[in-house]
């Protein structure tokens, strides 16, 4: 084991007692893959561009029970019709009822009751290394979402996950589990936000599972909101039976180091994933986005479509890698980046990639750094806008497209208003276009 | 006195003559119209009108009611009552298409020493343009241009049009590429649009855009010059006989 592997591990504290065996085992496990392999390193492809040196020698904690964040959200976001969960450094809330048709629950309530119903579940969709590893071995709560076959949920549900950073560095771990019914349709928020507290770094290491089963559809809006001192190491696992689909916007608005490894894997035949994303970097930012989409079944689609907003000395890194196994005849695999540089001094590493092992496929990748578009600018133009203006209303809608068709529109207009927030001219630009 | 005057206008791209030589004047409450073929010079014309980049003028001149044209940059132009209907409208994906026509038509208004409108004031002038020319209201909300079918694109063009109530609309090809049913819609929307502060140049390859948007003058433009203007009726000789008799006899 590496010092530093160990420093991080010992400081961590043993993992929680009391669970089921199966779960100790599976924390077990977590922490020996820990052990032998350490974390990770530039020496890995997968982290060549990111470094968590700083991270690994951090002397993180595990948070004293922070006092809860819903007040202070509820006074932060504008109600957006969505049924609304707030969870504290880890720690979730539930209030009032949850819409008709899915059940909500604490996973340390389900683990405390009937532990089996998650035996099966959890490490289905993110595999047990690096940082998932480390919130393997040391969660202690999250959440449960199981949407009923057949429901169509009338309200989206929106986790509203709240890092709270103290006098000395604080880690949180927190977890999700979704389980989507056969023919059930739901939408998702996860919102990431920092409350102001201490100025100490503040480690989110989460991990997202999501099962969506036959013919059901799950739209999943994930934004962070980051700061200098916020540390994010994010995993979101999927898995598609057949003919399930999956639509994805994921809005990553800066922080010290927001990273997120997306694995998607398509199980049954005829399924369908949109992934899209966008991500903006300032001063000296870094973004990290990480997709993975395995076509192990027949007929299945999926367009990855990332773009970045790259300005002051930000730093991003988009990596897709799409596989194609020999069984998935007649898949067709997509992946775009595009990136626009506002400063020269800003950095962005992308590589789209694929990998095909079957004839029968439709697949492009590609990835572009660029400027404006110049007949979006001279269209603007043409209609009386002037150059500077309408520059900012396009670096605005460069990124804010990737919120197009989402409803309900609270939840678009939620994102947009973060994205306002911190765009150069952000207040000339809400003006000018509400 | 004419709204538009262009003479001697001379345009290179890239070292190539492609207007060479055109004279104009369009008085106002006119509406004119310039056929040709492919290559003839035709949008050149159009995106040269509307401060398009990358075209040189090397000689001739372009005045709005006895204004430099050419000095001005395309966001100018539009506050002085210059529009194009685009031959390809542009895709906007992330703004929404009456967020978008707010900051044009307040851009333009600001510009013209008017008061700007607030959101409450925008919509309602907003939901009245698109009464006018018959935009479906779901066009409204969605991103500019994005997805739509190009029938909903010309539509959307003609939309901008009422809203900026330009005193010279430039349209670009806005028959292309459109059945017979959207080609009625656009034109009801342009006719509805004809006033006698406002001059029009129809820019067409068919002559069958002429049925449903009746012009003053036509003129022929064949390899960067206009080479026959006439009435209404020319259109239907160009129908019969084509372009290739004027091109001999050019």
């Amino acid at each position: 084991m590496s010092e530093q592997t160990e420093g991080l591990l010992s400081r961590l504290g043993d993992p929680p007692a009391g669970g089921p065996a199966w779960l100790d085992g599976l924390r077990e496990r977590a922490r020996t893959h820990l052990a032998e392999e350490g974390f990770p390193g530039k020496r890995r492809e997968r982290w060549r561009f990111t470094s968590v040196k700083d991270v690994v020698e951090t002397p993180f904690a595990r948070p004293d029970a922070p006092s809860s964040a819903r007040a202070w959200v509820d006074e932060r976001l504008a109600d957006d019709g969505a049924w609304r969960v707030v969870e504290t450094d880890g720690r979730v809330e539930l209030d009032g009822a949850p819409p008709e048709g899915v059940s909500v629950r604490r996973i340390a309530d389900v683990l405390a009751e009937e532990p089996a119903a998650l035996e099966s579940a959890l490490g289905a969709a993110v595999a047990g290394e690096e940082f998932a590893a480390l919130n393997a071995a040391l969660f202690e709560d999250g959440l449960l979402v199981d949407v009923a076959p057949g429901a169509q949920l009338a309200r989206p549900v929106h986790l509203v996950h709240v890092a709270c950073p103290a006098e000395a560095p604080r880690a949180a771990y927190p977890r999700l589990l979704v389980r989507m019914g056969t023919g059930s349709e739901a939408t998702l928020l996860e919102s990431f936000l920092t409350r102001p507290g201490g100025d100490a770094r503040h480690l989110t290491n989460a991990v997202a599972e999501v099962l969506v089963g036959a013919n059901a559809g799950l739209t999943h809006v994930r934004l962070t909101e980051g700061t200098d001192d916020a540390v994010q190491l994010a995993y979101l696992g999927v898995r598609l039976q057949r003919d399930a689909r999956f639509d994805s916007r994921v809005v990553a608005l800066g922080g010290g180091l927001c990273r997120l490894e997306l694995t998607l894997t398509f199980d049954g035949p005829g399924a369908e994933a949109r992934l899209d994303g966008a991500y903006h970097v300032d001063n000296s930012e870094h973004v990290d986005h990480q997709l993975t989409v395995i076509h192990r079944a027949p007929r299945c689609t999926s367009r990855v479509r990332y773009r970045g907003l790259l300005d002051g000395q930000g730093h991003a890194v988009f990596n897709a890698i799409g596989v194609v196994e020999r069984d998935a005849a007649g898949s067709s695999a997509h992946q775009e980046n595009k990136n626009l540089l506002l400063s020269d001094e800003a950095t962005v590493d992308t590589k789209p990639q694929l990998e095909i092992d079957c004839d029968d496929v439709t697949a492009s990748h590609g990835s572009t750094v660029g400027a404006l578009d110049a007949q979006q600018l001279f269209y603007l133009r043409s209609r009386g806008v002037p150059e500077a203006r309408a520059r900012d209303i396009l670096t605005y809608a460069f990124v804010s497209a990737v919120l197009d068709g989402i409803q309900p529109e609270a939840i678009a207009q939620r994102a947009r208003t973060a994205i306002l927030a911190r765009l150069p001219h952000g207040d000339a630009i809400r003006e000018a276009l509400g | 006195m004419s709204m538009l005057k262009i003479e001697g206008l001379h345009v290179e791209v890239e070292g190539k003559a492609i207007l060479k030589g055109i004279d104009l004047a369009i008085a106002p409450g006119e509406v004119h119209a310039i056929m040709g073929p492919n290559g003839s010079g035709k949008s050149t014309l159009s995106h040269v009108l509307a401060g398009r980049e990358g075209y040189d003028v090397t000689a001739g001149t372009v005045t709005l009611d006895g204004e430099d044209l050419l000095e001005l940059d395309p966001e100018d132009r539009a506050a002085k009552g210059v529009f194009l209907a685009f031959q390809y409208p542009v895709e906007i994906p992330g703004v929404s298409n009456v967020y978008f026509l707010k900051a044009a038509v307040n851009a333009v208004r600001r510009a013209r020493g008017q008061d700007e409108l607030d959101a409450v004031a925008f919509m309602k002038y907003a939901r009245q343009k698109a009464e006018t020319v018959k935009l479906p209201k779901d066009l409204m909300k969605r991103s500019v241009n994005s997805g739509f079918s190009g029938g909903e694109k010309k539509r959307n063009e003609i939309f901008q049009m009422a809203a900026l109530e330009p005193r010279l609309a430039i349209l670009d090809e806005t028959d292309s590429g459109l059945d017979i049913d959207a080609l009625r819609t656009v034109s009801e929307g342009v006719n509805a649009l004809r006033s006698p502060e406002r001059s029009m140049l129809v820019i067409t390859h068919y002559q069958r855009l002429l049925d449903y948007i009746v012009p003053d003058r036509i003129h022929v433009l064949l390899d960067g010059r206009i080479v026959k203007s006439g009435d209404k009726s020319l259109a239907k000789e160009l129908e019969a006989e084509g372009y290739a008799e004027l091109r001999a006899g050019a």
